[in-house]
């Protein structure tokens, strides 16, 4: 049985702007701590992680060249307020 | 035993409906350190070669990769002469200039299958202006060792937490070194 204070796991594929995830993010009350680039699926990611307490939010934008739509994925390890928020980008 | 690679969603996602139905899982995670040229510079999206314009520059979008600036680089200890070659991508196995990274795996097994989600993160590149003695054959055939000022390319590796997947406490996490199959 999850304890009310575990956080739950979700991972979030948004057809919406980088700039509007990071807004929500931080809105949340998350501060960013780290970001690399990454590759995987031989595409290039700039992927950022945010926490907040014990709570932490990695979110992965596509870099690169390509002018296809884009998906920042979100993952969310976190409260369900926190991933509520997110849903609601979707 | 079917392997099944995921991207970063799917495997979260995977993972998240076997917690819902209250699985115990065991997750495996592999880090490693590669230098093997596998991410070649010439092929690096404009922002991320943006990085080392003070000392690299190219003609086009995958095309030759030129030193801009006579550079040292530090971990492979390496001295580069303006002009000089760094990436020909014609005959693309000739890269001299290496980007290392960390290769991170991350997989669970359920009745019998596999499913992982693995990703390389980059070393970042920093240039610096810094006084390196070098020998003479690195620098100029003509010349004795000597010390001298020069751009010096060195690289930061990427910090832990974004080698990491967050997980709930629920979920085992097992680092591992090897994977072997039988």
């Amino acid at each position: 049985m999850k304890s009310p204070r575990e956080n739950s796991l979700k991972s979030l594929s948004l057809y919406v702007s980088l700039e509007s995830v990071v807004d929500e993010v931080l809105k949340l009350g998350f501060s960013e701590v780290a970001c690399a680039t990454v590759v995987s699926s031989s595409k290039f990611w700039a992927r950022h992680v945010y926490r907040n307490g014990v709570e932490t939010v990695t979110v992965s934008d596509e870099i690169g060249d390509a002018d296809y739509l884009r998906d920042p994925v979100v993952t969310i390890c976190g409260g369900l307020k926190t991933i509520k928020s997110l849903k609601k980008l979707e | 035993m079917p392997i099944y690679e995921c991207s970063e969603h799917q495997f979260i996602e995977n993972l998240r409906k076997l917690l819902d139905t209250n699985f115990k899982i065991i997750v495996k995670r592999l880090g490693k350190l590669h230098d093997d040229a596998k991410h070649n510079i010439s092929r690096l999206p404009e922002s991320e070669f943006t990085k080392y314009d003070a000392i690299l520059y190219k003609k086009g979008v995958r095309s030759n990769v030129y030193a801009a600036k006579p550079f040292y680089d530090e971990l492979h200890k390496r001295f580069y002469h303006l002009d000089e070659q760094i990436h020909s991508n014609k005959y693309w196995r000739a890269v001299t200039l290496s980007i290392p990274y960390i290769r991170m795996e991350y997989s669970f097994d359920i009745w019998g299958e596999t499913y992982c989600y693995s990703f390389d993160a980059l070393f970042q590149p920093e240039i610096k202006i810094e006084k390196k003695k070098l020998k003479s054959q690195q620098y100029d055939q003509n010349s004795k060792s000597k010390s001298v000022l020069i751009h010096v390319l060195s690289f930061t590796p990427p910090s832990q937490e974004t080698l990491q997947i967050t997980l709930p406490p629920s979920v085992i996490i097992f680092d591992i070194s090897q994977k072997l199959r039988p």
